[in-house]
């Protein structure tokens, strides 16, 4: 392998990926980066077995040389020292030579380092896009669908699958859920052009799609979905960011959500979350119960009630009331989770008595849901 | 030892059954291997580890060469998972990591191997939390266990999996495989009557230490027959500053109850069950002149002086007493 | 993977499923019936026993769309979904790994939350005693007040460590270990539905090798299918488990009782060249002795009743054995045990058990550790064989060995004595004597004599400083029932042993072998000629003359010629010159 590169770069496209590795890797290959050199450009890759990120440097760029191939190849080298070293470099090409022994030899200007690789074959085969079923996604709506699920996600290690987003699609619609089995985010998008694109249980952790959220340039429009047996791939034009999928069952969402109700509000989302926090001033941060009662046709009554501290009251004005009188409990913080990812003006919630969950809907749109479970208070 | 064909020559029960599991489709998902040092618990695991992986096998066995194989071999394969104790004892975090790794799909396939080493040195947090995981593992997991003594293991977790106890290579086979590789009968027989790992038998014969040990136990020996008051004088000259370390004394030691173990097999007529061979004629005479009472406490008093090496007792002091047992009463 | 193990598979669904714990489903198909529920369970008992499954089969009873019932109907989508998991309101946490208080904590905090699609939330806590102090107090004021929609069941298999105030507050269950009978039946049932052929006794090993662990025997079985070709047998099993087979271990035991050392370390041996490991076996007989002192103390016993059953060499070793011996057997092995666990060849360790055992049986008073009036007995002992065998001797010879010739009373042995006392003429008789005896000498008995002679040699020592060295310096060379020839290098060493240490030495014998022996002591070059003569004799011999029959038949292949073989037997190799 040999091949000259614009340094700038390469130090920009090793930086994508060394997102990716982390220094506590099991796997010893995965301390390094893997480099790929082929005809039409470098592929530069980066893994810490759970997420993975590749950079595509293309040889031409419109009218800009990125870097000039004389003879393909593939190695791994130590990200630690490699980063460093390509940073540190004098001039603004660098030249690379792997030879037989897997030394590759690094030079720029009167700089030359030797540094020990170790063979592209032990890194893990990646999958690749045409693998699996493919769909597009605009960038900022695929932004809005993790913002608006990641945070409902459970974080103990009890149930590691509802640690993940679930993502189905059917009939060219992507629907994302999350759980922590008392509290559900989902939200739907249509995805047109998926074609005859359908899957299932398809659980994503939700740490990869916060980082891929990170990730994601918004220069870029769109983003190329793939989903394939245990991963799932998302392509950006020159990044492709890879995440392992959880294993097991998800549990069947559709049967949490109440069809019917017997009581329907809809409030102002902004006054609803101001009231809820600050009945949540006295809580000693782990009980965060709220009592809701509905007063009237127009007015919902919002208490705490923390022992040896005190009590609040707050008054909420509904702008809707149907249905039957409501006393109910829950677990405030999550509502207030909720009410911050949801956009629109005003919120409708659905209750079926005190003892079952409840729905909490944008007044405005379908697309998201929340559902919670009531708290018992005796 | 690559193959079952070649797992079969020493195990043949165990390849047999793994071999038919493998090919029959009934591979079990959890496996106890169980059995002393040198017995090829981890080769068998590494063998299983590639029969599972490998999309070429062929009747079961493993192609030896596909990715799949190599990195399984190499370590590096992202499938295949290695617990071994973070000092001494597998901690619990360890087991939690290894959970947290298996709760997602595998990265290259639906496949996903754990070999837990040393498996007794768990701690019992470490071992309980294994539990659960081991017995209904998500998706397509195969776990083998290693271990030296099954005894020593939850008996939670031996229910869980399939135990399989490998056997000690017996003393024959190990003799002949190294006279085989040209080394002397008399020292063969020794070497296998100490141990039954054949790499560590064979590791006896560098710089001539098993020869030259015998023969200075032999002369020990002899010596404690014939000349008793020299045979202090044969410690202090021959014996201690030959074997110097701890691990060395319980090898005199082992060797001196292997000479008194060829006494009683004179006794009882089995003189073609002697160890040293050269030696018959002391043998017999000994043979004649000590009862098989008095040789039972030869061989206690040995064995409590390897007890008390190990508890750290001056090893000149201990063989001068056990002298002075060995010479009661004769 | 698409196969799954037998355990896995067979894991019961339904309180009827579950073998050997009567006791318990039927309290608890009451229980769900009448809607007499708990809000907390303890389920405690060894491995293997059942105790998660009754805590999922409960979970699922006490939800299903057609509760209350005694059973759940598995197959309503509320059963389904606690199956496979996909219900969250079912949560099985397994302790060990949440053992803090932290977590115990967050399930109390949430345990308000109503459930979500069940009637009942319910946390299934395994393993529960691996929680720390802290955990279980947090547990316990959530168990002191429960919330109506919420149930716990917990199980252990170490229920001692959990703190009695959470006992207090759970309805306790305790799983017993399955018995053979209720595992068998199980078995029976599954091997029939998989179509698993195996044979009767083959199960029956496996229930009892599974000491009442259901799932120690599914994994066993499941092992035994990969192995078997065809059906599988009792062998196969014993392969599996690396156990001799039952035979040579009774054999193993009998020899020890009866104290032929010789023939437990050859048997040891012949085990461990077969590959059986040493702490295996040392089990092995552990077990079997524990086996026989059972049956021998309770063999009203459900369990000893299934070991007797159809095994009749058990019965009969069982019969053999006395309860005393097994006793001090146990003892010796347990310490054996525990000594074998560190040593480098422990196979060193099973023969030395094997020694001392046999050692004890054979062994009379005198030589042995122990009581402080064995000397007095010894002593008198040794006087009653000493006029015993004086007795004998003048029943045969009529008057006191010295000079007369004799009679011969006894139709048996007629010994000669030659009228001169003069050392040749002695020892011709002598040799003469000894030419006699021969022919009535056996192998084995030389082989008994041999290997006790070492007591012998210490019994005189006891005794006689000067008689032990003289005798130091012969061997026995022959022995029948009532002699022993010893061959001496030295003229002086023999005569002295001959004349005057003879009763000192024959009375020390004759308690060794515990029978009366007259000693015949000759010299090597003596012996050399007897030797000759009297294989000259045999071959003139009717022994000697059959050989041409056997001759036309067989090839020459000494091992095959029974009567060789006889002639062997009788009298050693060494002896006989067999020409074609």
């Amino acid at each position: 392998m040999k091949f000259t590169i614009q340094r700038d770069v390469f130090v920009q496209n090793i930086q994508h990926v060394s997102k990716a590795i982390s220094s506590r890797a099991t796997l010893p290959i995965l301390t390094g980066i893997k480099i790929v050199a082929f005809d039409d450009g470098i592929t530069l890759t980066g893994s810490d077995s759970d997420i993975s990120i590749e950079a595509f440097i293309p040889a031409e760029d419109g009218d800009n040389s990125n870097v000039d191939i004389e003879r393909p190849g593939a190695v791994v080298l130590q990200a630690k020292y490699f980063a460093d070293i390509i940073k540190k470099l004098p001039e603004s090409t660098v030249e690379l030579t792997l030879n037989d022994q897997m030394v590759t030899k690094i030079r720029s200007g009167s700089s030359e380092f030797n540094l020990n690789g170790q063979d592209p074959d032990d890194f893990p085969r990646l999958p690749e896009v045409e693998e699996g079923s493919q769909f597009t996604l605009k960038t900022d709506l695929l932004k809005a669908l993790i913002k608006q699920t990641a945070f409902a996600v459970s974080t103990a290690e009890t149930r590691p699958i509802l640690t993940g987003i679930h993502w189905g699609m059917e009939s060219e619609k992507l629907m994302c859920t999350a759980t922590d089995s008392h509290r559900l985010a989902m939200r739907e998008a249509g995805v047109e052009e998926s074609g005859d694109v359908e899957f299932t249980n398809v659980v994503i952790p939700g740490k990869s799609l916060t980082e891929l959220s990170k990730i994601l340039d918004d220069s870029e429009e769109t983003v190329d979905v793939t989903v394939t047996d245990n991963q799932v791939l998302f392509k950006a034009t020159n990044l492709l960011f890879l995440s392992r999928l959880l294993d097991g069952n998800y549990p069947a969402t559709k049967n949490m959500i109440p069809s019917q109700s017997k009581t329907n509000i809809q409030v102002p989302a902004k006054q609803l979350m101001a009231a809820i926090e600050r009945a949540l001033l006295l809580s000693d941060g782990k009980n965060n119960v709220v009592n809701l009662k509905s007063l009237n046709e127009n007015e919902l009554e919002i208490t705490s009630v923390t022992p040896e501290v005190g009590k609040v009251t707050e008054s909420v004005s509904c702008d809707a009331f149907e249905g039957e009188e409501l006393r109910i409990s829950f677990n405030g913080k999550n509502i207030i989770d909720a009410l911050r990812v949801i956009e629109s003006q005003d919120v409708a919630i659905q209750f079926t008595g005190a003892m079952s969950p409840f729905i909490m809907r944008p007044a405005d749109r379908d697309y998201m849901l929340h559902l919670f479970s009531p708290v018992r208070t005796y | 030892m690559q193959t079952w064909s070649e797992l079969s020559e020493t195990q043949p029960t165990i390849a047999r059954v793994l071999q038919n599991s493998v090919r029959r489709g009934r591979l079990a998902h959890a496996y106890l291997f169980e059995g002393g040092r040198g017995t090829g618990r981890r080769a068998a695991a590494l063998l299983l580890a590639r029969a599972f992986l490998c999309e070429k096998t062929v009747d079961a066995e493993p192609c030896l060469v596909c990715r799949e194989c190599r990195r399984a071999e190499s370590g590096n394969h992202p499938d295949v998972h290695r617990i071994q104790p973070d000092g001494q004892t597998i901690k619990v975090d360890q087991i939690r990591a290894l959970k947290k790794e298996f709760s997602m799909r595998g990265m290259e396939s639906a496949k996903k191997v754990y070999i837990i080493e040393e498996t007794e040195t768990m701690s019992a947090a470490a071992a309980n939390s294994l539990l659960k995981f081991l017995e209904e593992p998500e998706g397509e997991a195969l776990a083998v266990l290693i271990t030296a003594s099954a005894g020593q293991i939850l008996p939670t977790i031996l229910s869980r999996a399939q135990v399989m106890s490998f056997s000690p290579l017996p003393p024959d086979r190990v003799t002949k495989a190294l006279v085989e590789r040209g080394f002397r009968e008399k020292e063969a027989r020794t070497a296998a009557s100490l141990t039954s790992d054949l790499e560590e038998a064979e590791r006896m014969f560098d710089e001539e230490w098993i020869s030259q040990g015998r023969e200075k136990v032999v002369q020990l020996m002899n010596d404690l027959i014939s000349r008793p008051q020299d045979a202090y004088i044969t410690v202090h000259e021959t014996i201690m500053p030959f074997f110097t370390d701890r691990q060395q004394i319980q090898t005199a030691l082992d060797l001196m109850m292997i000479w008194y173990r060829d006494v009683l097999r004179m006794q009882v007529g089995q003189s073609d069950a002697v160890v040293y061979i050269d030696q018959e004629d002391t043998l017999t005479k000994q043979a004649f002149q000590l009862s098989q009472q008095k040789l039972g406490k030869n061989l206690q008093a040995v064995m409590d002086a390897k007890r008390r090496a190990g508890a750290n007792v001056p090893p000149q002091l201990l063989v001068e007493q056990l002298l002075l047992r060995l010479q009661e009463g004769s | 993977m698409s196969y799954q193990a037998l355990y896995r598979v067979w894991r019961p669904h339904t309180l009827k499923d579950i073998a050997g714990q009567d006791h318990i489903t039927k309290t608890l198909k009451n229980a769900l019936v009448q809607q007499k529920l708990s809000h907390a369970y303890l389920f405690t008992g060894p491995r293997g026993t059942g105790k998660t499954s009754a805590a999922k089969i409960l979970a699922k009873a006490v939800n299903c769309r057609h509760a209350p019932a005694e059973e759940p109907c598995n197959e309503c989508d509320i059963c389904r979904g606690i199956s496979d998991g996909s219900i969250v309101d079912v949560m099985e946490i397994d302790a060990a790994s949440n053992n803090g208080v932290d977590e115990i904590r967050d399930i109390r905090d949430k345990v308000r939350f109503a459930p979500n699609t069940a009637a009942y939330k319910v946390y299934i806590i395994d393993e529960v005693h691996m929680l720390t102090t802290g955990a279980f107090n947090a547990l316990l004021k959530t168990l002191e007040e429960p919330p109506p929609h919420v149930m716990f069941i917990l199980a252990t298999t170490e229920p001692h460590k959990i703190p009695l105030t959470i006992i207090s507050r759970c309805q306790r269950f305790d799983f017993k270990r399955i018995t053979s009978h209720a595992m068998l039946a199980r078995m029976q049932e599954i091997v029939a539905a998989d179509e698993i052929a195996v044979e009767e006794d083959a199960l029956s090993l496996v229930a009892r090798v599974s000491q009442g662990g259901m799932r120690d025997a599914l994994s066993l079985l499941d092992q035994a299918v990969s192995f078997a070709e065809g059906t599988i047998t009792k062998e196969d099993i014993l392969a599996i488990i690396g156990s001799v087979s039952q035979e040579h271990l009774y054999e193993l035991v009998e020899a020890v009782h009866s104290g032929s050392v010789g023939e437990a370390l050859k048997m040891i041996d012949e085990m461990m060249q077969t590959g059986k490991d040493a702490n295996r076996l040392m089990e092995d007989v552990i077990f079997l002795l524990r086996d026989i002192l059972m049956v021998k103390a309770a063999p009203q016993l459900e369990e000893s009743q299934d070991r007797l059953h159809g095994d009749d060499s058990f019965r009969e070793l069982s019969e053999k054995l006395e309860q005393a011996w097994l006793f001090q057997m146990m003892e010796k092995l347990n310490h054996f045990q525990q000594e074998m666990k560190w040593a480098t060849h422990p196979q060193l360790f099973l023969e030395m058990f094997a020694v001392q055992a046999s050692q004890q049986t054979t062994a009379l008073p005198a030589s042995g550790e122990s009581a402080p009036q064995s000397s007095t007995v010894e002593a008198l002992e040794q006087k009653i064989v000493h006029l015993e065998r004086t007795v004998q001797k003048l029943q045969r010879e009529g008057v006191p060995a010295a000079s007369q010739p004799q009679a011969a009373e006894q139709p048996v042995k007629q010994e000669k004595r030659s009228r001169n006392t003069g050392p040749s003429q002695k020892s011709r008789a002598v040799a003469k004597q000894v030419e006699r005896m021969l022919e009535h000498a056996t192998k084995p008995q030389l082989q008994q004599v041999k290997s006790s002679w070492g007591n012998v040699l210490e019994q005189v020592k006891k005794q006689s400083m000067p008689a032990s060295a003289w005798l130091n310096d012969c061997q026995p060379t022959a022995a029948s029932e009532e002699y022993v020839v010893l061959v001496f290098r030295n003229e002086m060493h023999r005569s002295m042993i001959d004349e005057k240490f003879r009763e000192l030495v024959e009375s020390s014998a004759s308690q060794q072998f515990g029978a009366a022996v007259t000693l015949l002591t000759i010299l090597e070059a003596d012996w050399e000629k007897v030797k000759e003569n009297f294989k000259k004799r045999q071959k003139t011999s009717p022994s000697g003359e059959d050989n041409e029959e056997s001759g036309e038949e067989a090839p020459p292949e000494e091992e095959k010629n029974p009567l060789i073989d006889e002639a062997v037997r009788l009298v050693g190799e060494d002896l006989l010159e067999i020409k074609e």
